[in-house]
């Protein structure tokens, strides 16, 4: 499972999560309740122009939450979306594809105000937001207040210092007598600097509509600018939105804002920062790419400033949800997208990929939770305990045996840096180390006494306190073996630790990370990890390496209870407690702590492989990895978990022998539809036709196979290995249940809605104004280009009988001469193609290009393929003339006429099997003029149009932007209230061709068509 | 749009309006004392914002206003700046530009660019609805006599030899329009290039580089953000933070370098596209019929 991936759509989910401390605070209703499980639809989008391009996405969410006692659970499943890319004055639009089960889910304890789950939201949740929230945010319902900070504070440290002011407001308002609260943040333009080198000034506005207890999201939305300043003086302008909206069933708002002024007015405001559309420039080869860092931060701040609007005690912020709609986009593009886990897990020094491997978490868990309670007691200070590697010793002993004295209160920072530095550049000189030792011991397997270490090191045995060089030293004696030690330096060796500062035994062992008491070793073996195995050379390089790495490091809380140090930088129990999604009251023990630390170096080398999902986020540019689709179309799709090669072999021998299958049809179609083909050569027109028609039957039935592979990849539902309990969730928990009975309510609803959506073809829907937000006069901010495109699939009919009407006018015998020689296998083919026909034979080129006789000069002459391409294209256009003449009364493309009473079409667009990311452009015509023009993109619960006709006829026209990744364009039309002809309907188009569907208003049941 | 002079052309013999819009930014080089028109209260005129409008009574004298010398005659009437011009609307007495001259009833529309300032009549009536009480009773006089223009101007529209127009000289545009744009283009130093009489497109570049170093050079962050190029900010509007944002965006420019040491006193010089003074160069980009910052190189800290 990606967890990156699926921790950010997670936030985006976030809205709908439990109850926040502070709603209880204020709202006594969300204390202790049961509430029944709660399923939403949201629907979320993103848009980012970052100056060279604009991304933007579209999706829909599902969502549901159950609340028992004092722990709530949100499980979410993201649904299918769209990818806009612009770039250079083109566009790409590509689907995104989720079939997965439910893919992120959290848990909330009242009691505690905690979060679990997704180890990277509730790390940035835990560590950063909450305690922030708490200092600062008012315990009344209605506020309006603001807070000072800094980037850092928020836990974010790649851009340095960069104070900021968030001016936050919350307010109950009532929408049609609904309570709900209002959220607003704005924070006023600040500067910082990208890691990229840009000084970014940012400023940004918000607003959010939520249930009264914080458990739904009505509508937010967010919209940040920056201007990016390059070193040589080149200004990029960045615009950020992230918009979330509830809807129902028809794809309308689940909330509508008219009678709401404050809410409508708190849009404005943030409709105030979008500004002009943010500029592109073209993009320059050899240029650096952008830096998404600005963007990144964009989605960072609307979790952090919606969180803190909120009272921060709301287990996944508001802003999360919102401010990471972007992430869907990012991910897509195989960037990271989960900063908070990266932020977070990044400054604890941690490598992502270790702490977000599953068993790891879960072995910890298991720690944390079963023995934690059994551990003993971390001694005040270490003068009892003992530990390490079979041989003990302890602390003091060891301080005493190094000739230390053992009150030492604080280990300077500046001084294990400098060792550290030392350490790393002179590491070849150092004497081989005794072979025994006599008091204490330590060391992997090489053992000594401290006394004799130093005597080795050239150290004066009775130093009185630690010298840089020799501390450093003699941790990398201890841990790396001492056949390679430099000779130490001449210095100090009786003055204090460096610049006057003191070390003693436990600060000292902290700072090597080591274990200060037997709670270490019971928490190794609890963890089924070998103590001896703590002190191993790589162990230890990993804990340097994490010491090493001071500027990311959160500063120590005051809570805590271990303590912390090490090398300058700090670090604390809780906060990398909180990194990883524990509550930090379970783990006041520092020898746990350590205990995890080993545990993950020890067993890095059994990780799993990290999540496939880009690069990191520090100022890499955006890459487009699109992929190509079977017709040669671009596509995307959401990274996901790489197959393992058993299922990778599988695959791909399914899709060999699939596409081996196909093509053979293909073949059979291809030598029946040629007359000169010996094999068919004696067939009958009717004879060929039936077996053409047997041909594509199989193809068909091949294709409608429960276990056709439409896609690239396994649906990992099914895939081997596929587990769908989420990491966090422990498998012999109470959680389980919970989780499962919320999975199996979602999938029912969802089925509800499909169903409710299919009902919808028989009864009158909402109108268009329903669809609205009752926000603005109109939903730009809602609607990105993303949301134009809308996806379908279906099936191609081909009989001749629907145009029987029409084709007792015509001289069939001609069409169908026409309708061979334009390269079509019949004349239902070509009529249902009529569309496009018409189209190249109206278009002046074609028409230049087919009336043209070739040209019978040089070698080759005017062969018979010469005259055959001739006569195609002339055919093409004789047979487009003659469709031209009955344009707007043909139906085509697998469409049959219709009739509907009334005048109001009402029709609805989706998917009814597999969304592949199909995208149409949708234009109604009426009487020669176009009445409506769009592009969309529908998901399986489709969506509803509804145009208003005059009394004639009018033609549908889809025109198939692209195939999707299983081609071809195929999707299904119901429309209401027909009175005449087949009101589902289904179609079927290569990309570029065109279906039309023929729709009389007004029309008579039982009457006959318009057509001649 | 159209042009400015196309919809002049196209308003014939209409009154011209002078609704006013709310006030923003600041303005000098008029050195009259009156009163706000919109609230009656003192203004010193060397503070005049776009988009106020100072009522003057009783004045003979020459003015120096949007950048020329308006010879005042038993002046009683309205100077103002819009974002696109200005303006000198007589009730009493007579305005001169140059060859332009406006008696009562008429007014002077001032084009930036140096452009031949033109006389049109104004729509009293209109004018007369943005009287405040206060202004009423500070100015009586002034309010009689625009009440006397509008009775000749009302026999006028009865027998149909004036039409009301729609175009409002305070809001050239569109009100939104107007709005929207001021703090771009209704500020200070914007206006005072436009109005200063320039009309050669390398002489404007000029001034707005000039402008722009000598506001690095003495820190001036006010000024220099009024010069950025706004599309980084927002766009036109500036709004939602914008203005403010632009503005700490110069601070940045005007930290990020030494620019004493990088730029010159020496007005910057067109070189290769770029205006440069000293290492630093300064790449334009013009925005509506004005040109701001878009790129400052060069320089070292």
């Amino acid at each position: 499972m990606n967890t990156r991936i699926l921790s950010s759509r997670a936030m985006r989910a976030a809205l709908a999560c439990s109850a926040s401390a502070l709603a209880i605070a204020f709202c006594p209703a969300a204390i202790a309740q049961e509430t029944p499980d709660q399923v939403q639809i949201l629907r979320v989008a993103s848009e980012v122009a970052d100056g060279k391009q604009t991304l933007s996405t579209s999706s829909d969410i599902l969502m549901a939450r159950h609340r028992a006692g004092d722990q709530s659970m949100l499980v979410y499943d993201s649904q299918n979306g769209v990818v806009v890319v612009e770039r250079d004055g083109q566009s790409v639009a590509a689907p995104l594809s989720s079939r997965r089960g439910p893919e992120v889910s959290f848990a909330y304890n009242y009691t505690t105000g905690r979060v679990n789950g997704d180890a990277g939201t509730a790390a940035v949740f835990n560590t950063w937001l909450r305690p922030l929230a708490a200092s600062t945010s008012p315990s009344s319902a209605n506020a309006n207040w603001m807070v000072t900070t800094d980037l850092r504070a928020l836990g974010v440290f790649k851009a340095g210092a960069a104070p900021l002011e968030l001016k936050l407001k919350r307010s109950s308002q009532q929408v049609d007598g609904q309570p709900v609260v209002l959220l607003e943040f704005d924070i006023p333009a600040f500067q910082y600097h990208a890691p990229g080198g840009e000084t970014v000034i940012h400023w940004a506005r918000g607003f959010a509509v939520v249930e009264a207890d914080y458990s739904r999201i009505f509508a937010s939305g967010t919209q940040h600018r920056a201007s990016a300043i390059a070193a040589d003086g080149a200004m990029r302008p960045i615009s950020v939105r992230n918009t979330m909206h509830g809807i129902d069933t028809q794809g309308a708002w689940s909330m509508h804002f008219e009678g709401a002024p404050a809410i409508r007015a708190a849009f404005e405001r943030v409709a105030d920062v979008s500004g002009d559309q943010a500029h592109t420039v073209a993009a320059d080869p050899n240029a650096a790419g952008v830096d998404p860092f600005p963007a990144m931060l964009a989605d960072y701040l609307d979790m952090a400033a919606f969180a803190l609007a909120e009272g921060g005690a709301n287990p996944v912020p508001l802003g999360a949800g919102v401010g990471t709609s972007a992430s869907q986009m990012l991910e897509a593009l195989g960037l990271p997208v989960n900063r908070a886990s990266t932020t977070a897990i990044e400054a604890l020094g941690l490598d992502p990929t270790q702490s977000l491997d599953p068993a790891t978490l879960a072995a910890m868990r298991d720690y944390l939770t079963n023995s934690v309670s059994n551990m003993p007691a971390p001694p005040t200070v270490d003068s009892t305990g003992s530990v390490a590697s079979g041989a003990r010793t302890n602390a003091t002993a060891m301080i005493q045996a190094m000739g230390l004295p053992a009150n030492a209160q604080s280990l300077d920072p500046a001084a294990l840096a400098a060792l550290r530095a030392y350490l790393n550049t002179s590491p070849s000189t150092m004497p081989a180390p005794p072979d025994s030792d006599s008091t204490g011991s330590v060391a992997s397997g090489a053992r000594t006494n401290a006394t004799a270490m130093l005597q080795a090191m050239g150290l004066p045995p009775n130093a009185q306190s630690l010298d840089p060089a020799a501390f450093a030293a003699l941790r990398d004696y201890l841990t790396n073996n001492p056949s390679n030690m430099p000779a130490p330096p001449n210095v100090d060796s009786t003055g204090s630790v460096a610049s006057g500062a003191r070390v003693n035994a436990a600060a000292m062992l902290e700072a090597l990370q080591l274990p200060t008491a037997d709670a270490s070793t019971a928490a190794l073996r609890a963890l089924g990890v070998d103590p001896a195995k703590t002190f191993d050379p790589a162990t230890l390089q990993l804990l340097r390496e994490y010491a090493a790495n001071p500027t990311n490091m959160p500063a120590p809380q005051a809570g805590d209870r271990t303590g912390s140090v090490a090398s300058g930088s700090r670090v604390t129990a809780t906060a990398m407690l909180d990194a990883l999604g524990f509550s930090s009251n379970q783990t006041v023990d520092a020898a746990a702590f350590q205990a995890m630390m080993v545990y993950l170096a020890n067993n890095k080398s059994t990780m799993p492989p990290p999540p496939g999902n880009g690069p990191d986020l520090g100022g890499k540019p955006y890459e487009l990895p699109f992929k190509v689709g079977a017709n040669g179309e671009l596509y995307l799709e959401a990274p996901t978990t790489p197959l393992t090669p058993e299922q990778a072999a599988i695959r791909e021998a399914a899709l060999t022998q699939q596409q081996q299958v196909m093509a053979m049809l293909n073949d059979l179609a291809k030598s029946a539809s040629q007359a000169t083909n010996p094999t068919t050569a004696n067939l009958s027109g009717q004879q060929r036709q039936a077996l053409l028609d047997a041909i594509t039957e199989a193809a068909r039935q091949l294709s409608e196979q429960p276990n056709y592979l439409v896609a690239p990849r396994l649906q990992e539902a099914d895939a081997p290995g596929y587990t769908s309990l989420p990491d966090w969730i422990r498998p012999d928990s109470a959680d389980v249940a919970d989780y499962q009975r919320l999975v199996d309510q979602m999938k029912r609803s969802a089925e509800e809605l499909r169903k409710q959506l299919d009902d919808k073809s028989s009864k009158k829907t909402g109108t268009g104004t329903d669809k609205t937000s009752g926000l603005a006069d109109n939903d730009d901010f809602y609607t990105n280009n993303a949301f134009d495109y809308s996806r379908m699939v279906g099936t191609v009919p081909t009989d001749l009988s629907r145009w029987a009407q029409w084709l007792a006018t015509q001289n069939v015998r001609e069409l169908e001469r026409y309708a061979a020689l334009a390269g079509y296998p019949n004349l239902a083919s070509a009529l249902a193609d009529a569309s496009n026909l018409i189209r190249q034979s109206q278009d002046p080129g074609y028409r230049r290009w087919a009336m043209q006789a070739p040209s019978c000069n040089g070698l080759a002459g005017c062969g018979p393929s010469y005259l055959e391409r001739w006569w195609m294209k002339q055919s093409v256009v004789a047979l487009g003339d003659i469709l031209a003449e009955s344009r707007d009364i043909f139906s085509t493309g697998g469409f049959s006429d219709i009739g509907i009473s009334g005048l109001n079409l009402n029709y609805l667009l989706r998917d009814h099997s597999l969304e592949d990311g199909d995208i149409v452009q949708v234009k109604i015509t009426q009487f020669g003029r176009t009445i409506y023009q769009g592009q969309v993109n529908l998901t399986n619960l489709g969506e509803v149009f509804n145009q208003q006709l005059g009394r004639g006829v009018a033609s549908l026209e889809i025109f198939a932007v692209n195939e999707g990744y299983s081609p071809p364009n195929t999707a299904q039309v119901r429309v209401d209230n027909v009175v005449r002809g087949q009101g589902t309907q289904t179609y079927s188009l290569r990309a570029g061709e065109t279906a039309t569907l023929r729709i009389e208003a007004g029309a008579i049941a039982g009457a006959p068509g318009g057509t001649p | 749009m159209p042009s400015l002079s196309a919809r002049l052309s196209r308003s014939g013999l209409g009154l011209f309006a002078l609704a006013a819009l709310g006030n923003l930014g600041t303005s000098g080089a008029l050195a009259e004392p009156g009163i706000l028109l919109s609230s009656a209260r003192p203004a010193d005129s060397a503070a005049l914002a776009t988009g106020e409008q100072l009522l003057l009574t009783s004045r003979t004298s020459d003015i120096s206003f949007a950048g020329r010398t308006i010879t005042l005659s038993g002046f009683t009437g309205i100077v103002g700046y819009a974002n696109e011009l200005a303006y000198v609307v007589v009730i009493d007495g007579s305005a001169s530009a140059g060859e332009a001259e406006a008696t009562g009833g008429h007014l002077l529309i001032l084009r930036p660019y140096g452009a031949e300032a033109s006389v049109e009549q104004f729509d009293a009536a209109r004018l007369l609805a943005k009287w405040s009480d206060a202004t009423k009773a500070a100015a009586p006089e002034a309010y009689a006599s625009l009440e006397h223009i509008k009775g000749g101007q009302d026999l006028g529209l009865w027998f149909g030899r004036l039409g009301q127009t729609s175009f409002n000289v305070a809001a050239s545009g569109s009100a939104r329009e107007e709005q929207a744009t001021r703090t771009l283009m209704g500020n200070e130093t914007v206006r005072e290039i436009r109005f200063s009489g320039a009309n050669d497109p390398k002489a404007v570049e000029q001034m707005v580089a000039t402008r722009f170093v000598e506001a690095l050079r003495k820190g001036d962050a006010k000024t220099a953000a009024a010069l950025l190029d706004p599309q980084a900010f927002g766009g036109r509007t500036l709004g939602g933070g914008g203005g403010e944002a632009r503005l700490m965006a110069a601070r940045a420019l005007i930290a990020s370098k030494n620019w004493m040491q990088a730029t010159t006193s020496e007005a910057p010089q067109l070189v290769d596209g770029a205006w440069r003074s000293g290492t630093a160069s300064l790449q334009l980009r013009t925005v509506d019929d004005f040109v701001f910052v878009s790129r400052v190189s060069g320089g070292t800290k």
